[in-house]
């Protein structure tokens, strides 16, 4: 069974896309955990790495976000569709852990609702929208990604991902608040100049 | 909150700021009601701003952004982990179970319709796969088989991004025309001109309703309108941003005629704009605008075409000026 072929990058040649949708359709009701297996063989590993290299041996326990992930991937409507679904994973999953933190969540919430007002809303996640548009802000966000020092990496990951606070970086990290505040503002000003050239 | 800087130009300025606001509200420290007014004083702003939360949130999407965290000592954030749903789907993956039980088997499978209201947009998935975002007050019905994908576009318009099947293609009826796709991604636009094919990705073989042979076949980039009495015409180039700029709320048209922008501007509007003259109809318009802005656009309209409005209380007629 190929099914796993409908996961890798996308392809206008025929015998890149997958058998899935030239099944029969009454066995289409089992198709779906079928991907999910493949899928999961494919990246609980790499996906828990990923995850442990981020939270430690938590909290939250990776294993536990990763879990949570497969869970809600597996409820999206076109997630046979998604051609890069280790990226939806880490991000459902970080996203998740995030929730549990109510000044994110309500930093969110907030942005999201202020943005529509303004008519430049945000790409709203697990949407066909976001599928369709995922590898060019991958492309961006990786173009980004390589122009940054390991410190500005860190602090990054400190702060989107676990959503520490300036204090809380500084208390583990021994840097200044300043410093860490001076640093995200040059990292986002890295991803401003990715967003840039990549919008042109 | 200026930069330090004082020579940077204003765009420099404008990221800038965006950067800082988005720090303070991440932060939990930003001033609300100041952010709303930046937002809201300049298009720019908000530009600046959506694209850089954008980046933010994309930032998990980045394979590079693999740096070890050093473990903490003491834990002060709470986690919560839906472990219900891990063990539910530990369960699934372990028995084999079927995941959309109450999708129905093949044959008699009944027709799909889904239509949007005035003024709303839609995303749909289609049991293929396929998505299409339907525009504001548009419908459409497709009916699957296990032989066969057949899409009805009944009114307005469909932007399609069709899962790629062999052994299934896929046919769009819309008016007299027909389109022929096996995977491809397109909008269709039915509106006073005809039926209106852009190809955004792949091919789509046009016919023409009792036409024997195919009419037309467009690739990425082309366009061609199909009229409703069959005729075609020349397939040309399109700006693929501008002709999408309605699934973010915009409409843009460049020398288009009056009647088919304003087919497109009733989809937004409650009380209709009917058009009085059919020289008004076939006037050349090139415009940009929020769908919402109707009235301002109505407003230039009077100013820069040889027009004038006369409001009833069932909507907008547009007339000639003698």
């Amino acid at each position: 069974m190929r099914v796993g072929m409908a996961l890798v990058e996308e392809s206008d040649s025929e015998q890149a896309r997958p058998d899935v949708v030239a099944l029969p359709s009454h066995a289409k009701t089992a198709a779906p955990s079928a991907v999910l297996e493949q899928l999961y063989r494919a990246h609980w590993r790499d996906i828990c790495r990923r995850l442990r290299r981020i939270y430690g041996n938590g909290p939250p326990e990776p294993e536990d976000l990763a879990q949570a992930a497969f869970e809600k991937f597996a409820q999206l409507e076109d997630h046979e569709r998604i051609l890069h679904p280790r990226a939806f994973l880490i991000r459902i999953a970080t996203n998740l852990g995030l929730n549990a933190i109510d000044r994110i969540r309500t930093a969110r919430r907030f942005v999201e609702r202020e943005l529509v007002e303004a008519c430049e809303p945000v790409v709203e996640e697990n949407t066909p929208e976001d599928v369709y548009s995922i590898r060019e802000r991958m492309a961006i966000v990786e173009k980004a990604m390589s122009r940054l020092t390991d410190k500005q990496k860190e602090i990054l990951v400190r702060s989107r991902f676990r959503g520490e606070t300036y204090a809380q970086i500084g208390e583990e990290t021994g840097w200044s608040q300043a410093d860490i505040s001076r640093q995200l503002n040059a990292a986002l000003a890295v991803l401003q100049q990715a967003m840039a050239s990549g919008e042109e | 909150m200026a930069d330090e800087d004082q020579t940077v130009s204003p765009r420099h300025q404008i990221a800038a700021d965006a950067r800082r606001w988005l720090m303070a509200i991440y932060a939990g420290t930003a001033d609300q009601a100041g952010f709303r007014a930046w937002l809201s004083a300049s298009p720019a702003h908000a530009r600046a701003y959506r694209q850089l939360e954008q980046a933010w949130r994309d930032l998990p999407l980045s394979e590079a952004l693999d740096v070890e965290i050093r473990p903490k000592a003491v834990s002060r954030l709470r986690w919560l982990v839906p472990a219900a749903l891990a063990a539910s789907l530990l369960l699934c993956l372990g028995l084999g179970l079927a995941w959309k039980v109450s999708v129905a088997g093949n044959e008699g499978v009944p027709v799909l319709a889904y239509a949007t209201e005035i003024g709303k947009l839609r995303a749909v998935t289609l049991p293929d796969g396929s998505t299409v975002a339907l525009g504001a007050d548009s419908a459409m019905a497709a009916n699957f088989s296990s032989a066969a994908r057949a899409i009805t576009l009944d009114h307005g318009r469909a932007y399609f991004d069709i899962a790629h099947d062999a052994s299934r293609p896929l046919t769009v009826m819309a008016g007299n025309a027909s389109l022929h796709v096996l995977g491809t991604a397109f909008e269709v636009w039915k509106g006073p001109s005809g039926v209106r094919l852009s190809v955004t990705r792949g091919r789509v073989a046009v016919g023409v309703k009792d036409a024997p042979a195919y009419a037309a076949s467009l690739g990425a980039g082309e366009q061609i309108i199909i009229h409703e009495d069959g005729s075609l015409t020349r397939i040309t180039a399109f700006a693929e941003k501008d002709l999408l700029a309605w699934r973010q709320g915009r409409l843009v048209y460049r020398d288009a005629a009056l009647a088919d922008v304003v087919a497109d501007m009733n989809r937004y509007r409650a009380l209709p704009i009917k058009i009085g003259d059919p020289r008004v109809g076939v006037l050349r318009v090139t415009a940009a605008f929020r769908a919402d802005q109707d009235e301002q656009i109505l407003a230039g309209l009077a100013a820069s075409q040889p027009i004038r409005l006369e409001r009833t209380q069932d909507g907008v007629i547009l007339r000639a000026k003698n």
